[in-house]
Order: structure tokens, then C-alpha cells, then sequence
């Protein structure tokens, strides 16, 4: 721990710090333009040159030598120093307020804004630019440059659908080029040209392709990369930045929504170091537009006769209860409910409450379709990522397990985080049936085949027992397992088909790190639902390895939606008998469906006799039902969500409800006082008072304390003030924030319990042996549900496509770009024409395809498919 | 007593001389006072010489306004439709002149002269929805010649075009050395 | 005396550039010795002995550049550079093109040296005729076992790479050439680390110029102590001066450091033969335009790094220009301002904003426009930049500015006026 003296105040820091981040907790505020917290420092804008001393040392002694006063004698560097660039060491003084270093900022502020056009007035970022603010505070206060000698540049030049360029304002410190390169690992951006031309250009066709682009934005110190999505429709001073939740993925990221005239007009990201950092995905950034399109219902529907005609909300509440009270004594059995995993957590367990307390029902679901499979609930219950873990800061001793999955597309924000953990020190594996973009980062990474999951796990599992690594301390039947588990490592990774070498090295990595983590995606979660025996192999890999019940250790379900989680904690599963969505949409006699659309993937759903739907858009689903509820959107009310990582994240209300929509919690309210229950809920918060309360793992967990950190930011417009967010994210004066909470697993809370290992055989199924497998995967920009109301994703969503790999593709003669067609077995029958896309990211005898997509909705994983080249017909050569 | 009368004489004659001296009211509203030239009244929005509009949309008025009087929508200029120089314009531009004070800070913080507060003073309604005054009240006439707005501009493409042109330059003032000298 | 040269051989030997004629003069014997009799460290160790110093310009000693390579890292890398940009040097063309495979031998033996298997030659694009003969050159000699695997029949192997640049005289600053030969933008990087520890592709890397390392075959060859009695105690060997301006015969002429004069170089009979219609001298530039102007009374400054430093500027490359008695000094400034703003990179601030506002300055005292104020805020705009850039490039631009300030400030008054309106007499 060095000791630095920075005006005046000793402070010490660790090893390796930069001279920027130590001046930062003794309150030495040095300007960078350049610099970013997040990155490696660059030196380019020079912008934050102090005057730097190193104590004068005496060559015999090694010792500092010291003047008559006893205080060391100080060597002061002839010319002033980059402090993003130099790392403090031992005894060095640091001086940032002599007339010397202002003298430097002026001159830097000088030359830069003598090719600035000085256009702040018609800037987006006017108002939270460093270039402004710093000027404010260290700049000259007029120029000595000729305004007819500036140097003019290309304005308003579109970068990409989402990104405008304005090359005159650009004062080159490369940041947005750095963040493609080091962060988002998508080198989508260039300097181009030198000197004074100087430019940052893309490359990339379409322009600017990448899914983070929207953060070099929210970094760039100047206006020179506005969003397009924002352009002129508030100056930043006029917005109220709201705290929220983004509801687009299971990761949460935390966001601010930036709002005027009840409007969102943009979503930028608000800090959470242990969630998204300062990072945001362009999804997350755009998808907002639903909330105030003008297809949202607005108004209570009846069916009256064969229409759904608009009615006041007494009248509709009125009529449901009428249907449902003489019902309520002897058939709630038959009523079932179904809810969308995008809801907060106060709506669903209002929602469960009023089927089991009121309705006595357990018919309750929350999964329903293709993507959502029921497994790994116990696992994430019992061994879930300890309290206080921090995917973006795991480091040394810590070995992290990727079993099927794909953030790139499904998790933005975790594949961002988790890409930089091997360069921190962890060990990052990434196992999946095809290639995936994490892959990149990862120390090992392997394929194996897709429906050997299994023999994958207890391939690992037989590699660190076959070590010895394992241990039993807090397993039952450790000595049984291993004789029960008849398989040799090679024997595994030959049903596997990787290598067994890759099994050896990873299984003894794994189980030899000090903390191991095992994530699992959807594709690993279809494959526990097929096969028991996936689970229980990861389940004994767990307790064996002993990785679990501490911080940095368990594992980590990647769910598909925002609140996936939440639903499982809230009880939205059909407990005691109660059927799964799969029977209740075809054998319940009244359902309510709120914030699902089932018959968007399935064509064929049929109302089952009543149904109610509450929704916030005349879904396929809504069409067809007896009832309608208009939901308010998410930005419309509070609440909170629980993310992947189990972390309760609280988002709060943002605007006024469009027409007579209502919080999902109130309508059910409403509905429940109709049916006579004694239900007094103010507000979402009072919700969540009584979750607290009665489930054990949400104890505490009000919004009081989970808004610690997520309060409204203070406005940009207090000049001279506590330098307000937005300016921060810019500046780079990002500190350790932190919000939310997660809850403690039973490994954790119950410390001396011991977990049963069994060995279950796992079934050789036909598709690990024969045929073409079919991998659903998923684009991040889609045309769905929600992200087909915002105009600019749906400039980028890509054409559907089908993945081939390049041997298959020569044995099936097909050429890369070429129509084919994927006839699989499906009632009715189902066949797709797509063009091939022939890479390596698939191996043999898979085919992917992206299933969110036009015209690719509902594709069956792990079909077992045909695919033929589709002869070009007659009709188009004529 | 002497005292007394002459008190009396003296108010006499001051009303006396009230009697013959010119009347200082006016018969508003046939006759309206001139107001001086600094006068604060209601704001206009003005045009460049060539037609232009002065205003850019950029909201610094209305973070300027004390009574939060202004509410400016700002939009995005195209070539085809050019309403202002430069990329941006007010699609929207609503003074509620109840609220308004008549500081003039707006005028001040116009960072291209655009808002001036001008001499009309005749500001009643009969209720309080005509006392918003949109963007069509506030703009001025293009002067006499030249188009009004929007119009396609030439030179497509070129956001400096549509500025007029400044005269010989702008030589840099040093507002320090300003400040210096005449202290 | 007349120096019998040991880097431009061919002055004595016009066909050296004959791979049978270089080897007939005793050509490959330093090579052949060392890999035979000598370690690595040997030969490092007489590098270190002989007291050569870089001849690119910054003048750091060559044997203890090699000596900072960590230990045991590998694999490393030697890049030279060839990327000769500074105005008025010439010496490395000649060499590469007439002595080439001296300078070949000197990359093995120095790639020996810090046992690196892959040297990169990265040579300016403009010099399309010396690549050419250094790619045959490089190629006799893997003829004749001296490159390739197992060079003269010991355990060393060495490939050598010649890249060719795009033209940019950044590329010239060592950590931008690594840049450039990794095909990315030509930009400096951030010191430290320093290349000898993350150098070309991350790895410990030395770079050297083509004249240091072409004097380092005769200092295997005949040792040490032969080298270090040439030249002065503090710079030994010889050295390369290019001479050019307004001289009778410019051209390079190589002496040992510390012999000669100026005024030897300039008017001396076997040298430049004095000004071009026996004019008087009225500035030099030491080191190209990166170097602060010297006038006619420095002419008697001996030609080593010590004393031209002593005199105000620097030795550098030993590019020395000579201006004569009617040459228009802010004239000739501004051509040198030019050069710097259009050879600035941009990545960093003041070089990027500063050079572009200096050649404004420039050019309005040249055209008539200048005044007073313009005078003023010269230096001002130079001292701005000054020790403030990420990379020399910055500094050497001011160079030319504040040097020629400093001696013919009369002749920049000479050209402004009040308002700005002189009438120019060009």
C-alpha cells in the first residue's frame, strides 16, 4: 500500500493505482476527458496533467533523504505528469491546484475548443457535458483563436440507426472506440485519418453494428455521438430522471428514465456495480416506446354479444365477479391462472394470493411455450451464487462454469461483465452445443454434443472424484455415488464428444478453485427438463466440489425474463396437484391470463369457456377473451423485480397511467374486494410489507430499504452543485454504487445441512445419437411483444437465418446465402424456408436458428429436422 | 389669522394652477403613451434577414424563466423543411403570460437573439387559455421580400448555409481585458 | 586526414552492395565469429564496451538498451526503423540501398545479441527502391546460410520481415512504428511500459536505427576497443552527417564524432564545399526541422552530441541544413509548421490543436496579416505545447518556432503591422 501525499493529504492506496482514482477519496478533483474508469487509461486528451514528485532517495541507504526539517526532500518531475497514465508509488506528492497545473488545464481547454464548434445551444448534451463543465470550471474565458480560421467538420452524420455523428464537435479522445474494443468486444469503430482530421468512423456493414452502442453515448465527454432515438426532444435540464429497473432480461440493469411531458424520451443507465456497472444494452435503451404507443388498451373490455365494447371499471370488475362468486364453493379447482414473468413481484403474489386464499385454486403458472422449462428450481433454492457475489469483480481463486447459454443475445449486460473476469484472474469455461460469443473470453471453452449433457457433468464429476478433489463433508452418500458412477472420464467424453483431456482439465479445475460458480442457460435448462439425470449430474458436481453456501460460489440460473425469478419466489408454480400451464390451457374452465399472450405462439389456443386477460396491448390472447383489464406499463407504477442473480431490485414510477389503465397489483385488489376478501393495500409498497413478511427469504426486503441508491437523480441544471449523475458517467468520477439486495439461499442460511448425491443413469435419447438437431437460439432484437413498438429495433432487427456448419453444408451441397428448407415432425405439420448461413459456430449435425424472428416463432428445440436447398423455381427465372 | 389665510391662498392657487396646466392622463385607449425604448412587454420571436427564424429550439429561455413561463418543443430541421440555420428549431414555443413577470431573463439567456421583449403592453384576456401564446402569435413577419418558413434551402446538406452571413468576421473580444480597462 | 569510412563503405567500395564483393572485404567475418566463439551476452557485452550510442536521434546507449530486455520472456522481438521521415535526413537510404548488406549483418548480430528468432525491418514507404534491395539482400544472404534456420550451422534462427510504411513521419517514434507494424493506426503509446518490456505484439521488443546497427559488425569484428578509439570519450564511432540546403555538394559524409566542425562540414574541401554562391551562412538546423535554428556564429561547434547540445540544440540524426544569407526565415518556418501540423497524429490535445493554430499564426505574419498580437501569442501557442504531448512530435514542432524567434525575431516584426495590411513582397 503506497503512500501518497496529494495536496497535502497522505492517503494510502492500493498498489497499481493511477494518480486520477487516489486524488478521487481525498477530494482533489482532476478533469480527464479521456480517461475512464472502466477502461485503460489511453493519455490522449492531457487533460489531466499535474505536477508529480518522487522523494529524493540516497543511493547508499535506499532510504529518502530529508532536509533540516526531517521531512523528505522531493524531486519534482521537470515536466508536469498525465496522472491517468502514472501509477502512484511510494512517497510521491502530487500537486493539482498550482497555478502551473492550472495554467495547463486552460491551455488544453484552449486548444480544444478552438476547433469546437461552440454549438451548445442545439447539443443533446448541453447541460451534462464535461467539455462544459470543465471549461466552467478550469477553462480560459475567451479565446485568442481566429473564429475564421476554425476548423469545420462533417454535422449530424448518421453513424447507425440509433447513433448520430457530429465529427466538429469530436474532440478525439477515443473513448467510444476504446469501449468497442475493450468492453463491448465488438470492434465496431475506427479512428480514421490523422492529425487535426482525426475521425471516428465505422466500418462495419450495417453501420455501426453492435449491441452496446448506445453506451459510447452516455460516455462520450462531448456531443459528438447523440442518440438518435433522443435527438431533440428535451434538452437534458428539462428531463426527470426516474430510477428503474429495465425489464427487458433477467439481468436487471438498472436504469434511469428520463421523462418530460409524460413522456420517457430516453433510458440511460444508473450505476450498480453489482449489477450492470454503468452499462446498458441497446434494447434496454430503446424498447421503452411501448409504454406510451397508442395501441395500448386503455379502457375495461366486456364481450358484449360477439365484441369486446369498452365499460367503465365497475361494470367490468363487476361482471368477472358475477362470474366467478356462485363458482367460488365447489369448482375454484377449475380456475386457473396464468402470469407473464415480465410482472413485478407485488402483482404476482397478489396474483397466487387470489387463487389460493380466494379462489382455493392452485392452478398457477408463470412458464408456458418454448422457452421456458421447469428445472433447476431446487438447485438455484438450495445453492444459489452466495450473498455479496459480484459477477463483473470475480477475480483469482474463482472458477466460473457456463453450461448452455448464450448471454450475448439472451444476458447483453452478463456477457459484458463476465468477459472481463479472465483478464481479472478467474478462470471462465464455456460450455455449450455450438459456438457463442463468450466463448472468446474464455479460458476453456468446449462443444459438446447437444442431448449429452449429462455425460458432460459426470464427466466432470468422475474427473475431480478420479483427483480426489472432491469432498463429502456435506453430502450424503459421496462413497456411494462414486461406485454407483459406472463411467470413466473417456467413456463420458466419447457420449459427449469433446475431448477427454478438455473433461480432465476442466473438472479438476473446477473442483481445485478456491470458489467455483456454475451458470446455466435455456439451452441447459431444456435439457435438465428432458433428462433427470442432467440435474442430478449438476447437482452432485455441486455438492462434491463443496461449491456453494459462500459468497462467489453456487450457481446462477439465467432466466429468460426480467422477472423469472421473482415468480418462482412468489409462489407462481402449481404447488399440491395444481396444474401446469401446459394442461390449465386446455383443461381449465375459466383462466386468467395477465401479461402473457399464449396464443402468440400458439395459433390454436382457444378461450376455454371464460377468460380474463390483462394486458397492456389487445394481445392475440386479449382478442379472444370474454374480459379485458388495461394494465399500466411498468414505467406507469413502482414495484420490484428479482433478478437472475436472486438480487430485489425496486424501480419506481415514472409516469402517469395512460387512459384508465391500473397497477396489475390494484386490479386484482379490486377484484379480490369484489369477491369479498378484506384486501387493504395502499400501495405496491404495502405489497411488498406483507411479502416481507411472509416469505422467509424477503424478510426485510421493503422498498424502503431496497430504494437506498435508486432515488431520482438530481437535476443537471444546480451548476456549481454536487456534480449531479449523468455529468459522472461522463466525466469518469464513477464511485462503488451499489443497490438492491439479494436473498440468502438455504445453503447459506443453513449451514450444517447435509444434501443427498444420487446417481441417476442418463438417458441415451435418440437425439444425442441420430439426425440433424435443431438448436433454438434467440436475437437480442426482435420483433417481439414489446420491442415491435420501437421504430428504431425495428430498423436492426436481422433477417431470419439458419446456422449450417461448413461440412454439413458441403455434404448437403448447400452455399452459404442459399434458400433452404427445415421440415421437421410437428402437429400441424411445420416447414421453414430460411437462408443458410454457413460458419463454424454450429458443429456437425446441428443446424441453428434463431426463433424470435419473422416467420421462425415457436420452433420446437431439439427437433430433429431435415434440411434441403430449395430449388430456385421456375416462376422467379421466368 | 393671517397665517391661516395665507395657507389658504397657497392651496388655491396650487389648484388653480393644476386648472390650467396640460392633463397628464391620456384617453387610452384612443391615444397610447409611448412607452421608452427599453420598455419590457410582450416577447416577440424573431427572423433573420433572410427570413430565417432566429429561434433554435434550444430551451435555455425557458431554464432561464423564473416563473417557468416558457415551454419550448424543439425539433429536427431537414432541407426540405428548413426553419431555422443549423439542425434544430422550436415546433412548439408557448409563453403563459400570466406567469410571465417580465424580467427578461429569457432574453438574456437567447443565445441568438431570438426572444425580445417588445412594447405591446395590452395583454388581458377574457380567460386564462388565451393568455398561452403560441409560437404563430410570437413570430414575427419575414421581412419584406423574403420567404417565411419552412422552405427548402439550397445547398443541401450544408448546415452552415443557411446562416447569414456576418459582416468582416467576428473579431475575438477578451472580456477580461474589457473588464480590466474600464475598472 | 581522410576518414576511410566503415558504414558507407561504398564510398571506397562503390559494388559493396554485391553480396560477393561485401564478402570478399571482409564481409559476414563478424558474424561468422560471433555465432562461432561468442554468447549472446558477449556480444551485447562489447556493444555495451564500445560505447555506441543510437544514431535515430535520442542518442541512448545501444548495449544497455539490449541489456533491459526482461529476463526469460519470450519470444522478443528486434524491429529496426528505417521509417527515415525527418526533413533532411538521408543517411539510412544509403546505406540500406549502397551498403546493404553490412546493415543485414548488423540485424543478425544484434538479433543474436538478444536472441529473438523474427526481426522486422520497417522501412518507409517512400523508399520502395532500398525495400526492394533489402528484400534480395535478405534473400543472398538466406542463400548462403547466413539467415533462416540454423544459421551458419549453429542452434540460431532468424527470419527478418521488411514492412513497408504508408508515409507518415509519426511513424518514425519508436512505440508508433510497433503500432503501424501491427497494422494499426500509427499512434505513440503510453510510456511506461516501455517496448522493451510490451513491445511488438506485447512482447519485449528492442528497436534500433539502421546506422546503429550497421556499425555493430566492425565492432564485433575488431573489437570494442578498436570502436571506442574513434570519436570522442563521451561519443564514440563514426557518424553519418547529411548534409543539404544551400551547400555545393550536399550529400552525406560520414567522420567521426566530435572531428569536425560546422564550419569542416560545411566548407571543408572532402565535405559540403562550402554555400552555394559563396554566400554566408545564415542558420543551420542540426537535426532536421525538429531541432532549434543555429546561426553563422555556432559555425565552430565540433560535431558531437555533447557540443551541439552545449550550443542550444541538438545532434539528432546529424541532418544538417544549411540556410543561407537570403533566405526568408519565417518563410521557411512556416514550411516547417506546415510539416509538423499535417504529420501530427491527433491523438493527443496540443499537438493535434497546437501545430494547426501555430501554421495559422505562420501564415498570417507570412501573407501580411499578422500584428502585434500575432507575435505575441506565437510563443505563447508553442510554450502551450511544450512538454504537455504525449510523444516528442509536439515539441519538435515548436522547435523550429521558438529556435528561429529567438535569433531573427527582427525579421517576423519585419513582417506584421498594425492592422494586419502589409503589403507582402513575395
Amino acid at each position: 500500500m503506497p503512500k501518497v501525499t496529494i495536496d497535502g493529504k497522505i492517503i494510502d492506496v492500493p498498489a497499481g493505482t493511477l494518480i486520477v482514482e487516489a486524488a478521487k477519496p481525498v477530494g482533489s478533483h482532476i478533469p480527464v476527458f479521456c480517461y475512464h474508469p472502466k477502461m485503460a487509461p489511453a493519455g490522449m486528451c492531457r487533460m489531466c496533467l499535474v505536477q508529480v514528485g518522487m522523494p529524493k532517495m540516497d543511493p547508499a541507504t535506499k532510504q529518502p533523504v530529508v532536509d533540516e526539517n526531517g521531512q523528505p526532500v522531493i524531486n519534482w518531475m521537470p515536466k508536469l505528469q498525465t496522472g491517468c497514465t502514472t501509477v502512484v508509488s511510494e512517497g510521491m506528492v502530487v500537486h493539482t491546484t498550482t497555478p502551473q497545473v492550472a495554467e495547463a488545464r486552460r491551455s488544453i481547454l484552449e486548444f480544444l475548443l478552438t476547433s469546437h464548434p461552440l454549438d451548445c445551444p442545439v447539443c443533446d448534451k448541453g447541460g451534462e457535458c464535461p467539455l462544459q463543465d470543465h471549461t466552467l470550471h478550469y477553462g480560459p474565458g475567451n479565446t485568442r483563436f481566429y473564429v475564421e480560421s476554425k476548423f469545420h467538420n462533417d454535422k449530424a452524420v448518421p453513424l447507425s440507426p440509433l447513433i448520430m455523428l457530429d465529427r466538429e464537435r469530436c474532440i478525439q479522445c477515443g473513448r467510444c472506440v476504446r469501449f468497442q474494443d475493450e468492453i463491448a468486444g465488438e470492434p465496431s469503430l475506427g479512428l480514421a485519418d490523422r492529425g487535426r482530421g482525426l475521425e471516428v468512423t465505422t466500418f462495419d456493414d450495417p453501420p455501426f453494428n453492435s449491441n452496446f452502442s448506445g453506451n459510447t453515448i452516455d460516455i462520450c465527454p462531448v456531443g459528438a455521438l447523440t442518440s438518435r432515438d433522443f435527438r431533440f426532444t428535451a434538452r437534458v435540464f428539462e428531463l426527470n430522471d426516474y430510477p428503474s429497473v429495465c425489464q427487458q432480461c433477467a439481468v436487471g440493469c438498472n436504469v434511469y428514465l428520463g421523462t418530460r411531458d409524460n413522456l420517457i424520451r430516453r433510458v440511460t443507465p444508473r450505476q450498480n456495480e453489482a449489477v450492470n456497472e454503468v452499462w446498458l444494452c441497446d434494447k434496454g435503451r430503446l424498447e421503452h416506446h411501448y409504454a406510451h404507443s397508442p395501441e395500448r388498451v386503455t379502457t375495461p373490455m366486456i364481450r358484449a354479444e360477439s365484441d369486446l365494447t369498452p365499460v367503465s371499471w365497475y361494470e367490468a370488475l363487476n361482471f368477472v365477479a358475477n362470474r366467478i362468486r356462485p363458482t367460488l364453493g365447489e369448482s375454484g379447482k377449475s380456475m386457473a391462472g396464468l402470469a407473464g414473468d415480465r410482472l413485478a413481484n407485488e402483482d404476482l403474489y397478489l396474483f397466487q394470493k387470489l387463487f389460493r386464499e380466494i379462489l382455493g385454486s392452485n392452478n398457477l403458472d408463470h412458464r408456458f411455450g418454448w422457452s421456458q422449462w421447469n428445472a433447476g428450481d431446487a438447485l438455484v433454492k438450495n445453492f444459489g451464487a452466495g450473498v455479496g457475489t459480484n459477477l463483473g469483480e470475480l477475480g483469482k481463486g474463482v472458477t466460473a462454469l457456463l453450461l448452455g447459454a448464450d448471454p450475448q443475445t439472451e444476458q447483453p449486460v452478463l456477457r459484458l461483465r463476465l468477459s472481463k473476469i479472465t483478464r481479472q484472474g478467474a478462470t471462465l469455461v464455456v460450455a455449450n452445443g455450438r459456438a457463442t460469443k463468450l466463448a472468446q473470453y474464455a479460458s476453456h471453452k468446449t462443444i459438446y454434443r447437444y442431448g449429452a449433457e449429462a455425460y458432460f457433468v459426470l464427466g466432470l464429476v468422475r474427473a475431480m472424484i478420479d483427483a480426489g478433489l472432491h469432498k463429502s463433508d456435506k453430502a450424503n452418500g459421496a462413497t456411494e455415488y462414486s461406485a454407483a458412477l459406472n463411467l470413466t472420464v473417456a467413456e463420458c467424453a466419447a457420449k459427449a464428444e469433446v475431448s477427454a483431456d478438455t473433461l480432465k482439465t476442466i473438472g479438476e479445475t473446477f473442483a481445485a478453485s478456491e470458489n467455483g460458480i456454475i451458470l446455466f442457460g435455456r439451452e441447459f435448462m431444456y435439457a435438465m427438463q428432458r433428462d433427470p439425470a442432467v440435474e442430478a449430474a449438476l447437482n452432485a458436481l455441486l455438492i462434491l466440489s463443496g461449491h456453494f453456501g459462500r459468497k462467489n460460489n453456487g450457481v446462477i440460473a439465467l432466466y429468460p425474463r426480467s422477472n423469472s425469478m421473482g415468480a418462482l419466489d412468489m409462489g407462481m408454480t402449481p404447488t399440491d396437484g395444481g396444474m401446469p400451464a401446459s394442461e390449465m390451457l386446455t383443461k381449465a374452465k375459466l383462466l386468467y391470463v395477465m401479461g402473457a399472450d399464449p396464443a402468440r405462439e400458439n395459433p390454436a389456443f382457444k378461450n376455454p369457456g371464460f377468460m380474463i386477460v390483462q394486458d397492456l396491448f389487445m394481445t392475440a390472447t386479449a382478442q379472444k377473451a370474454d374480459v379485458v383489464f388495461p394494465a399500466s406499463a411498468w414505467a406507469e407504477r413502482d414495484g420490484t423485480f428479482t433478478n437472475t442473480e436472486r438480487r430485489v431490485q425496486y424501480f419506481a414510477r415514472a409516469l402517469e397511467p395512460l387512459g384508465q389503465a391500473r397497477p396489475d397489483w390494484a386490479i386484482i385488489q379490486e377484484l379480490a374486494q369484489q369477491l369479498g376478501a378484506k384486501w387493504t393495500y395502499a400501495s405496491a409498497g404495502d405489497v411488498m410489507n406483507e411479502i416481507a413478511q411472509r416469505i422467509p427469504t424477503y424478510a426485510k426486503m421493503t422498498h424502503a430499504r431496497l430504494q437506498v441508491n435508486a432515488r431520482r437523480r438530481a437535476s443537471v441544471q444546480t451548476v456549481g452543485g454536487d456534480a449531479a449523475e449523468p455529468v459522472q458517467m461522463a466525466l469518469g468520477e464513477l464511485i462503488g454504487v451499489v443497490s438492491g439486495a439479494q436473498w440468502a439461499t438455504f445453503s447459506e442460511t443453513n449451514a450444517d445441512a447435509k444434501f443427498d448425491v444420487k446417481f441417476v443413469q442418463p438417458a441415451d435419447s435418440a437425439q444425442a445419437t441420430a439426425g440433424v438437431y435443431l438448436a433454438v437460439t434467440r436475437a437480442l432484437l426482435d420483433c417481439g411483444a414489446l420491442a415491435q413498438y420501437s421504430e428504431i429495433i425495428q430498423t436492426r432487427v436481422p433477417d431470419a437465418s439458419v446456422e449450417i456448419n461448413s461440412h454439413d453444408a458441403e455434404a448437403w451441397e448447400i452455399a452459404n446465402g442459399a434458400r433452404v428448407r427445415i421440415t421437421f415432425e410437428s402437429k400441424p405439420p411445420r416447414a421453414l424456408e430460411l437462408p443458410a448461413r454457413v460458419d463454424g459456430s454450429v458443429p456437425p449435425g446441428v443446424v441453428a436458428v434463431a426463433n424470435n424472428l419473422d416467420g421462425t416463432m415457436n420452433l420446437p428445440m431439439g427437433a430433429q429436422v431435415q434440411v434441403t436447398q430449395v430449388q430456385v423455381s421456375q416462376a422467379i427465372a421466368d | 389669522m393671517f397665517e391661516g389665510l395665507r395657507a389658504l391662498v397657497e392651496g388655491l392657487l396650487t389648484t388653480g394652477k393644476e386648472m390650467v396646466s396640460k392633463p397628464v392622463t391620456y384617453q387610452y385607449p384612443e391615444i397610447k403613451k409611448p412607452v421608452p425604448p427599453r420598455f419590457r412587454g410582450r416577447h416577440e420571436l424573431k427572423r433573420h434577414a433572410n427570413g430565417l427564424e432566429k429561434c433554435i429550439g434550444c430551451s435555455l429561455c425557458a431554464a432561464a424563466c423564473p416563473a417557468d413561463a416558457i415551454y419550448v418543443l424543439p425539433a429536427a430541421n431537414s432541407d426540405q423543411e428548413r426553419y431555422s440555420p443549423g439542425e434544430r428549431y422550436a415546433a412548439r414555443y408557448e409563453i403563459n403570460l400570466l406567469r410571465c413577470i417580465f424580467c427578461g431573463f429569457c432574453e438574456e439567456a437567447c443565445p441568438t437573439g431570438a426572444i425580445v421583449l417588445e412594447h405591446d403592453y395590452e395583454l388581458a384576456y377574457y380567460d386564462r387559455r388565451s393568455a398561452i401564446i403560441t409560437k404563430t402569435q410570437l413570430l414575427v413577419a419575414p421581412p419584406q421580400g423574403e420567404q417565411g418558413t419552412p422552405r427548402d434551402m439550397p445547398d443541401p446538406g450544408n448546415l452552415y448555409a443557411a446562416i447569414p452571413p456576418i459582416k468582416g468576421g467576428v473579431e475575438p473580444v477578451n472580456i477580461v481585458e474589457m473588464a480590466q480597462t474600464q475598472v | 586526414m581522410i576518414w576511410e569510412p566503415i558504414i558507407l563503405r561504398n564510398k571506397n567500395i562503390p559494388e559493396i552492395a554485391d553480396i560477393d564483393v561485401y564478402e570478399r572485404n571482409g564481409g559476414f567475418t563478424a558474424l561468422k565469429k560471433a555465432l562461432k566463439e561468442m554468447t549472446p551476452e558477449q556480444v551485447t557485452d562489447a556493444v555495451k564496451a564500445s560505447g555506441l550510442k543510437g544514431r535515430g536521434g535520442a542518442g541512448f546507449p545501444t548495449g544497455l538498451k539490449w541489456s533491459f530486455l526482461p529476463k526469460g520472456v519470450f519470444p522478443r522481438y528486434l524491429a529496426v526503423n528505417a521509417d527515415e521521415s525527418e526533413p533532411g535526413t538521408f543517411k539510412d537510404r544509403e546505406i540500406m540501398e549502397k551498403n546493404p548488406h553490412q546493415f543485414i549483418e548488423g540485424v543478425i548480430l544484434s538479433a543474436y545479441a538478444i536472441q529473438c528468432a523474427h526481426a522486422f525491418i520497417y522501412i518507409r514507404g517512400e523508399y520502395p527502391g532500398a525495400a526492394n534491395i533489402l528484400e534480395q539482400a535478405i534473400a543472398a544472404a538466406k542463400q548462403r546460410g547466413y539467415l533462416g534456420a540454423q544459421i551458419l550451422g549453429s542452434a540460431y534462427d532468424l527470419e527478418i520481415t521488411v514492412h513497408r510504411g504508408a508515409g507518415a513521419y509519426i511513424c518514425g517514434e519508436e512505440t508508433a512504428m510497433l503500432e503501424s507494424l501491427e497494422g494499426k493506426l500509427g499512434m505513440p503509446r503510453v510510456k511506461p511500459p516501455f517496448p522493451a518490456v510490451v513491445g511488438l505484439y506485447g512482447k519485449p521488443t528492442v528497436i534500433n536505427n539502421v546506422e546503429t546497427l550497421t556499425n555493430v559488425p566492425p565492432i564485433i569484428d575488431k573489437g570494442a576497443d578498436w570502436y571506442k578509439t574513434i570519436g570522442t570519450e563521451k561519443s564514440s564511432g563514426p557518424k553519418v552527417f547529411c548534409v543539404s540546403g544551400h551547400v555545393n555538394r550536399p550529400g552525406n559524409y560520414e567522420a567521426p564524432l566530435g572531428s569536425i566542425t560546422l564550419r569542416d562540414l560545411i566548407f571543408g574541401a572532402e565535405y559540403a564545399q562550402g554555400v552555394r554562391g559563396e554566400k554566408n551562412v545564415k542558420g543551420i538546423l542540426t537535426a532536421g526541422a525538429s531541432a532549434p535554428m543555429l546561426t553563422a556564429q555556432h559555425l565552430d561547434t565540433k560535431l558531437d552530441y555533447e557540443a551541439v547540445a552545449a550550443a542550444g540544440s541538438i545532434l539528432g540524426s546529424a541532418s544538417i541544413i544549411v540556410l543561407d544569407e537570403d533566405t526568408d526565415i519565417p518563410w521557411a518556418t512556416q514550411k516547417m509548421s506546415r510539416f509538423f501540423m499535417h504529420e501530427s497524429c491527433g491523438k493527443c490535445t496540443p499537438c493535434r490543436e497546437g501545430t494547426y493554430w501555430m501554421f495559422v499564426l505562420m501564415e498570417r505574419i507570412n501573407t501580411g496579416k499578422g500584428t502585434a498580437r500575432d507575435m505575441e501569442m506565437l510563443p505563447i501557442v508553442a510554450n502551450q505545447i511544450l512538454g504537455r504531448t504525449l510523444c516528442p512530435l509536439g515539441e519538435f514542432a515548436t522547435s523550429p518556432v521558438l529556435g528561429t524567434l529567438k535569433w531573427f525575431k527582427h525579421e517576423y516584426e519585419a513582417k506584421v503591422s498594425a492592422d494586419g495590411n502589409r503589403e507582402t513582397e513575395k
